[in-house]
């Protein structure tokens, strides 16, 4: 059965239909243009050989992807991705979820500290960097220096490909502490203080309370955290480049940083844009899977 | 049963007194009412008792035992809070039986509690529940049997219903009032509502900015207020009152209008209290005449207003009155029930005119 609508009513939803997109347009414009656009042109251009402008010269189907599933830097690139994100990500949470339990408790003087523990969100990642580059100064560094205090040789920090990625994991774990304290400590203050003061009265001790209260009171928060963090780690750039520049050997050559080697030194823009694809189907997948079988066990009010 | 003893209890955050000393002795097996207007410090009372806050001043003995250092879970007490306070993620099973572990019960021992709680409530089919599956009244109980599982002899109780409908409440009211009986537990209960405290409670205390205004059986509070204060917060509607001044027969207010109120007393002025069901439709005698401002008919009972001396006065009549807005009727207050406030609005308690007279010649 058809229903026709008086022709009033269809001009009326019609010219709501207008107006909503019109609301919308600024940001359909945006998206399309530096979100929307840029995919698709960067999966198009993964299947092309181009020239160094990244002009399309020759469909090549797969073979950028066939090609780099053989490279062995490509495979080192990925290695050294999991190595930093298997660094960063939970040490993060840990070292931030510690901070936000000490900054939750009701003392006096404690806004300094809050103040304190959340301020490297306010700097910049260049400006983080470049402390974190005094720091590990093999000559003059403080973690050179402190480690002759106690005798011990110095290490070649940033130069080491051993160390290398240590380091610029425990730096980027520094600068992320601060937004993830900040997330944490407001999920932790949005616990009814009641909940306590009930479990207080019942005579259970503080881990029995941290356990069975306050992790899962915040586990929709620290899921939150944990997706942001993995996409934040997957996506890092800024701190290799003005560390290591992906060296030594490689060893801190994380993926986003390949990419634009890759596409910028190298001028291979269809490699680059292949790889970008992986990454993106990868952290894609990893925070579907992480909805799957994380979502499960929070607890939503 | 245990006893709990309040010795000159104070409270102060910084410079600001919260309580200003309160002595009382709450009864092993009694049903205590902590009553007062939102802000006078009755939570905080009841928080100091269960210990989550600190006692500035004063000694709090529980069964004559101090207890101001104890640790809230040492006090052998439990505690309903406003909001209830279960565990969203956990079962109904689990909220309940939370912490008995550390009482040394064992799986077993827990369950079976559990379930004979359950049972006393009429939970038992919602124990594999969630909270947020279950209706206000239902998670009610399910803090209710949360509190009585532990068998403390104490049970703190802070507003418990005041998020429940109406319906609900008056429901809920006797059941708290007979789990009490059943248990034999001492009770403590705030509410601001004065209903809830006469209805439910052996006695109680009503405070005012930190300070107790009076403590007693709640008939006592109702019929024999302490002050003007507790006139006018005990009582649906609340007593009324008017200043009135020293005349030749006895008392008059501002409008002329003569009272002789059964209470000797030598005070020049003094404010007249009468209760509304006290005010009644006169026979013979007439007290006054009154100009009706409104009228409510409410089926068993007739609520009139009108004024006098410039205080709007209500009289609650038994049974349904035809009368209009603007008619004039008379009214007679038995002498017996009007109560007589000095200027500081504390009672003057009536004697018999006999040792009135004789204390007079003394003086």
């Amino acid at each position: 059965m058809t229903v026709t609508l008086p022709r009033q009513r269809v001009k009326a939803r019609l010219s709501d239909a207008v107006s909503g997109l019109l609301y919308l347009s600024p940001s359909i414009a945006l998206f399309g243009i530096f979100l929307v656009y840029p995919l698709l042109r960067t999966i198009y251009l993964s299947f092309f050989r181009t020239d160094t402008q990244g002009t399309p010269l020759e469909f090549v189907g797969l073979g950028h992807y066939a090609s780099l599933f053989m490279s062995a830097t490509f495979w080192q690139s990925v290695q050294a991705t999991v190595g930093f994100v298997a660094l960063t990500v939970p040490l993060t949470i840990l070292v931030a979820l510690g901070l936000a339990l000490l900054a939750n408790e009701k003392l006096r003087g404690i806004g300094i500290f809050r103040t304190a523990f959340s301020a490297t969100m306010g700097m910049s990642v260049a400006a983080s960097s470049v402390i974190w580059m005094f720091m590990y100064n093999p000559s003059i560094g403080i973690f050179n220096r402190f480690l002759e205090a106690i005798g011990a040789s110095g290490v070649q920090w940033l130069l080491d490909p051993q160390y290398a990625l240590l380091s610029v994991s425990l730096a980027t774990v520094w600068m992320n502490i601060g937004f993830t304290f900040l997330i944490l400590l407001g999920g932790l203050q949005n616990i009814d203080r009641a909940l306590y003061e009930s479990a207080d009265i019942a005579g259970t001790g503080y881990w029995t309370q941290l356990r069975a209260i306050t992790i899962p009171m915040l586990s929709p928060t620290l899921f939150f955290v944990g997706i942001i963090s993995l996409i934040n780690a997957f996506q890092t750039f800024g701190q290799i480049d003005l560390l290591t520049k992906g060296g030594p050997m490689n060893s801190t050559n994380v993926i986003v940083y390949a990419i634009y080697k890759d596409a910028f030194i190298n001028y291979n823009v269809g490699g680059a844009s292949a790889q970008a694809v992986l990454l993106f189907v990868t952290v894609l997948l990893l925070t579907w899977l992480q909805f799957k079988l994380v979502e499960r066990k929070v607890h939503y009010q | 049963m245990k006893s709990i003893q309040l010795q000159h209890i104070q409270k102060s955050y910084g410079d600001t007194e919260v309580i200003r000393g309160i002595d009382v002795t709450i009864e092993a097996g009694e049903f205590f009412a902590l009553v007062g207007p939102s802000g006078c410090g009755k939570s905080t009372m009841l928080r100091m008792i269960a210990g989550l806050e600190s006692i500035t001043a004063g000694t709090l003995r529980i069964d004559g035992v101090a207890a101001n250092e104890l640790k809230p879970s040492e006090r052998q007490l439990s505690m309903v809070f406003q909001n209830y306070a279960l565990y969203p993620h956990m079962s109904v099973e689990k909220n309940i039986t939370f912490g008995l572990h550390t009482k040394g019960l064992t799986k077993l021992e827990q369950r079976e509690r559990c379930h004979e709680a359950a049972e006393t409530l009429g939970l038992t089919d919602y124990l594999k529940r969630k909270p947020r599956e279950l209706s206000g009244g239902q998670r009610q109980r399910v803090a209710l049997a949360r509190a009585i599982v532990t068998e403390a002899p104490i049970c703190l109780m802070d507003e418990p219903l005041s998020n429940l409908d109406a319906k609900l409440r008056a429901k809920m009211r006797s059941e708290i009032r007979q789990l009490q009986r059943k248990l034999n537990l001492t009770m403590i209960y705030v509410t601001h509502d004065q209903v809830e405290a006469m209805t439910m409670a052996d006695r109680m205390m009503l405070l005012n900015e930190g300070e107790v205004q009076q403590i007693g059986k709640p008939l006592d509070l109702y019929n024999k207020p302490a002050n003007t204060f507790v006139a006018s917060f005990i009582g649906s509607p609340p007593m009324n009152l008017v200043p009135v001044k020293r005349s030749e027969k006895g008392f008059v207010a501002s409008d002329g209008r003569q009272f002789q109120p059964n209470v000797m007393t030598t005070v020049e002025t003094a404010t007249l209290g009468v209760r509304p069901e006290q005010i009644l439709p006169a026979n013979e005698d007439v007290t006054f005449y009154a100009e009706l401002k409104n009228i409510e008919v409410l089926g068993t009972e007739t609520i009139l207003a009108f004024d006098v001396g410039g205080v709007e006065w209500l009289a609650k009549w038994p049974g349904q009155w035809p009368l209009s807005i603007g008619e004039k009727v008379a009214c007679y207050i038995d002498p017996k029930q009007m109560s007589l406030f000095d200027a500081d609005g504390e009672r003057i308690e009536p004697r018999h005119p006999k040792l009135f007279e004789a204390l007079e010649v003394f003086q």
